[in-house]
């Protein structure tokens, strides 16, 4: 059992060493398309709010929205605000949600998907059964 | 009207008046089949069988309709209750820690380091850095593409705002 | 509206030596992509250019990085906001 809790602890300490390498990243949460956190890491610069499901939630509706623009599936949702920029990505059924300042690299936090993808096929595994339960 | 050789699929309504054959929507071939199997029964079942069909096509266009619509004022957002999402999240992260992990699993967040060793360190660092071509081609092509960009304007076609054409 | 930064871009892959070429704003959203630059790397680009402007604050002109590898260079150079990359084989001094 000590080596399964690490397994978290792990993913957690990754997803800190990555918010440490991106400048201005604040947290990184991996969700259900309620907003249910699955997995994150947040320095204390985030802003509590964008860590709540309500907020996180509002991009399963966009996505769901976005795609009936034409333009086929929507794959991710980049919303900038003055002091902030959250940046989200459809990998159903998790949510991938960046929050950063909004002077942070957005073509960064666009190419993190690709370094991320492995663990998310790990942790959709985890979540797929516990959703069809 | 009330022939029993019906019209062709593919023939549409000549004279442009749509009649009780014309289709909302191409049909299938199993309804079709359908209407053109009742049509020899007699008057009276055919239509009542033949309004079924028509009003599952309606409504069928209707639902289709709905789906790709967007409205925004009619969009239910599901809050998760605090009891829902406390379960939930533990749920989660039990099921996480409870993943069989292998040291491979593991090991794979740790990527390997990027740097090698290079032979001959010092050919490579003592070498030319960059030819005076190189560095002024790139000078030219970054400031041809900075002007490129100050050339992007936004032209005013369309209204961004239309009416649909309801009489 | 792209077309002037397209003809800069193709202009650009004609040149002897160049085997790709990209561009991108400063939040590292590609503008533009030819050849072997791949479109997704727009964001580390980006960032290169940043950091390299952040070692001389009060330079006048930007700095130009020079990635040097065994199948080529990576030239990158920004000017006002716009980030330009060119994939080259080195040529001659």
């Amino acid at each position: 059992m000590v080596e399964a809790f690490n397994y978290s602890q792990e993913l957690k300490q990754y997803l800190h060493r990555i918010i440490r390498r991106v400048d201005g990243l604040y947290a990184i949460i991996v969700s259900d398309r309620d907003g249910v956190p699955v997995i994150r890491a947040a320095t204390e610069n985030v802003p509590e709010l964008a860590l709540r499901p309500g907020f996180l939630a509002t991009f399963s509706t966009g996505t769901d929205q976005a795609s009936k623009l034409g333009l086929s599936r929507n794959k991710a949702i980049v919303s900038m605000y003055t002091s902030y920029q959250v940046v989200q990505l459809s990998k159903l059924p998790l949510i991938l949600s960046f929050v950063a300042s909004s002077q942070a690299n957005t073509g960064v936090l666009l190419g993190l998907e690709n370094e991320l993808s492995d663990l998310l096929k790990d942790i959709k595994a985890a979540v797929d059964i516990t959703v069809s339960q | 009207m009330g022939c029993c050789c019906s019209s062709e699929d593919e023939k549409l309504s000549q004279d442009g008046d749509p009649d009780e054959r014309t289709r909302l929507i191409l049909p299938n071939p199993v309804s079709n089949s359908q209407v053109n199997h009742s049509d020899s029964y007699g008057s009276v079942p055919s239509s009542i069988a033949q309004q079924a069909d028509e009003q599952s096509a309606l409504s069928r266009i209707l639902m289709q309709t709905a789906n790709n619509v967007i409205d925004v004022s009619a969009i239910e957002t599901h809050m998760v209750e605090q009891h829902e999402y406390i379960d939930r999240a533990t749920q989660y992260s039990s099921r996480l820690t409870s993943i069989c992990h292998s040291a491979s699993v593991l090991n794979k967040l740790h990527r390997p380091a990027l740097l090698v060793d290079v032979p001959a360190l010092d050919r490579v660092l003592s070498a030319e850095p960059i030819s005076a071509s190189d560095l002024q081609f790139i000078r030219n092509t970054s400031d041809h593409a900075a002007a490129a960009m100050r050339k992007v304007v936004v032209t005013h076609k369309e209204d961004l705002v239309v009416n649909f054409g309801i009489p | 509206m792209e077309e002037a930064l397209d003809k800069v871009l193709d202009d650009t892959m004609n040149m002897p030596g160049v085997t790709g070429v990209l561009c991108t704003d400063k939040l590292g959203l590609c503008l533009g992509a030819r050849g072997n630059a791949p479109a997704h790397s727009s964001g580390l680009i980006a960032t290169l250019a940043n950091h390299a402007k952040a070692l001389e604050a009060n330079a006048e002109a930007p700095p130009i990085v020079c990635l040097e590898s065994d199948s080529g260079n990576i030239l990158i150079r920004a000017k006002d906001g716009i980030t330009t990359a060119i994939y080259k084989v080195p040529s001659g001094p």
